[in-house]
């Protein structure tokens, strides 16, 4: 169907190989004669500003992220046989109190965004607009730097760029450089070592332009997915609340919010090192605690002791995959994550539900499609005015 | 530039038809970042260009047993991505200009599309060239064409010695056919070399 523009295509580049014979430069003389555009789209693929311009950002593109999102659209579309990764559509069995469900409708990231939801209801005064990409970069000098949203992702250097090369602003970086997710923000950082880290929402990354030749380190608040590039002279280290963590090459998850009790680091793949931390201790005057976390497993720090458990990584990916995933999870964590995300504050009425909730729902859709999922469980209804979602029995 | 032969193209159609991953993956490798670009240009939104491509791929699978050729395959990857684009342009609430030129060309043979698709298909064919470079010789010929890194830079980034990054660059010359991508590079060279006995 497309012949003609596949052939044009390789009309212009043979024009560029100067190996057009005589039919073949008939054909590309015609394509260019026939319409104005398409001669300046020939001049700008002929001058080599804007051809760099359009193969960086060409080059830019990430295909590993396209084929997750590929792999996991075609999973879903399968009819549902049971277990897939440790995620059940079906009641836990073992458990005495009663086990909440909730079926997510399956809204996700990929289906169009303004597909019409189930009833309206009556306790929300309004809708709630889910978290977009986005971020800053805050300079040593103070300056801050808003981040493009339509943009993938940016490369830190002195020179900062983003993914597909373009030039983000003309200052320069030096020293000490503050990356930073507002809540409902979400943003993917390159380091100079080649790390690529996604930050989720209310996160901060610090670390320097330059890294030293000893060691990478960087410092976190809030939750960030880390894909450590592989450097066996420098030991990648990242320092968070009550922990410092050293890794040579590896990926791995970093849950470590300040309103939440404990910091939790998943493992995906390759060897971490977890050193406690409790900060204003004297070397030696603390006892602390160190471990080694294997891939599948993740490590809970609530700054008495560093407990190894299995990691369910689809769990701890979803947030840079899209989506919220809960394995029996309490509704106070719910509202947290819901209130970051969504830039809400959450208030508490009468009693909670103290069961944990099991389900997955696409981040990527308005405040209502989650609440109203939330509450076909019955066990909880929520009122939504202006920023404020009240959680009632 | 590569051509696919019949025997292959027949070899991953049966393959795809069959239900075997790899097939899709083939495709995937062959067409997602085109797509992905075309698609980029006229949403102007990185992430939900990422978004659309895939579902391209997702509702390619999903429909495989239908598909006779890889010719058929790639057409519809392009009609499902231009489709979904406009859709996404029909929904947008503000759009740029460029934006509402697409909108204004929806009755005739869609010249704006057409040559979206242009750009995509020649800009992979230089991409691809600059793939077959040997693992080494792109990094350097990335940093050069990329980044604009002289060599002293990609010596200590790579932590090869500036005499290496030098052949490699050679190399990336001799190997590429693309007028434009080696003039790139040996102009760089030239500059460092000039820039070297300027100095003395």
């Amino acid at each position: 169907m497309f012949e003609k523009e596949f052939g044009i295509a390789e009309l212009i580049y043979l024009h560029q190989e100067g190996q057009l014979d005589v039919q073949q430069r008939e054909k590309l003389d015609a394509w260019l004669s026939s319409d104005p555009a398409n001669r300046v789209l020939f001049s700008e693929l002929m001058r080599e500003e804007s051809l760099q311009a359009k193969l960086a950002a060409f080059d830019g593109i990430d295909e590993q992220s396209g084929w997750q999102k590929v792999k996991r659209g075609i999973a879903e579309a399968a009819p549902l046989r049971g277990k897939t990764g440790g995620f059940s559509w079906f009641p836990r069995v073992a458990v005495a109190a009663a086990v909440l469900i909730f079926l997510g409708l399956g809204l996700y990231f990929y289906l169009p965004r303004n597909e019409a939801s189930s009833s309206r209801n009556s306790r929300y005064a309004n809708d709630i607009l889910p978290g977009t990409n986005g971020a800053t970069i805050k300079m040593a000098n103070g300056h801050v730097i808003a981040l493009n949203g339509s943009k993938s992702g940016v490369l830190i250097s002195p020179v900062l760029k983003y993914a597909d090369h373009s030039e983000v602003s003309s200052e320069r970086l030096s020293g000490t450089v503050e990356a930073g997710t507002g809540r409902g923000q979400t943003y993917r950082f390159t380091l100079p070592d080649g790390t690529t880290v996604w930050l989720n929402a209310g996160s901060k990354l610090v670390f320097p332009v330059q890294f030293g030749s000893h060691q990478r380190s960087v410092s976190l608040t809030g939750e960030a997915y880390f894909d450590v590039a592989t450097d066996k002279k420098r030991p990648f280290v990242v320092m968070s609340k009550g922990q410092k963590l050293e890794v040579l090459g590896t990926r791995f998850n970093l849950n470590a919010y300040d309103d939440e009790d404990v910091v939790t680091t998943s493992l995906l793949e390759g060897s971490v090192r977890i050193v406690q931390n409790s900060s204003e201790a004297l070397p030696g005057s603390y006892l602390t605690t160190e471990v080694l976390l294997k891939p599948g497993e993740k490590a809970v720090n609530n700054n008495k002791t560093i407990r190894l458990s299995p990691s369910d990584a689809e769990e701890a990916l979803a947030w840079k995959n899209g989506y919220f995933r809960f394995n029996d999870e309490p509704i106070g964590s719910i509202m947290r994550k819901l209130s970051r995300w969504y830039d809400i504050e959450v208030d508490y009425e009468g009693t909670l539900p103290r069961e944990g909730f099991n389900g997955k729902i696409s981040r990527n859709n308005n405040i209502s499609e989650v609440l109203n999922a939330l509450e076909r469980t019955e066990t909880a209804r929520f009122k939504i005015e202006g920023r404020r979602v009240t959680v009632m029995q | 530039m590569v051509k696919r032969t019949d025997k292959d193209e027949n070899k991953w159609m049966e393959l795809f038809r069959n239900g075997d991953e790899r097939a899709l993956a083939h495709f995937f490798k062959l067409h997602y970042r085109t797509l992905c670009y075309f698609v980029s240009g006229i949403v102007e939104d990185d992430s939900e260009a990422e978004d659309i491509a895939s579902v391209a791929f997702v509702k390619l699978w999903e429909n495989r047993s239908g598909f006779e050729s890889a010719v058929n395959v790639k057409a519809y990857l392009f009609i499902s991505c231009r489709n979904a684009s406009l859709n996404y342009l029909k929904q947008a609430k503000r759009r740029s200009a460029v934006q509402q030129e697409y909108m204004n060309h929806l009755d005739e043979l869609d010249p704006q599309f057409m040559n979206r698709i242009i750009e995509s298909e020649f800009l992979n064919t230089l991409h691809l060239e600059v793939q077959q470079l040997p693992e080494q010789c792109r990094k350097v010929f990335s940093m050069l064409y990329f980044e604009g890194k002289k060599t002293a830079e990609i010596a200590e980034v790579m932590d090869l010695s500036v005499k290496t990054v030098r052949n490699y660059k050679a190399r990336a010359i001799e190997s590429l056919h693309n007028s434009f991508l080696k003039k790139h590079v040996s102009d760089a060279l030239y500059f460092a070399f000039f820039l070297f006995f300027a100095k003395r």
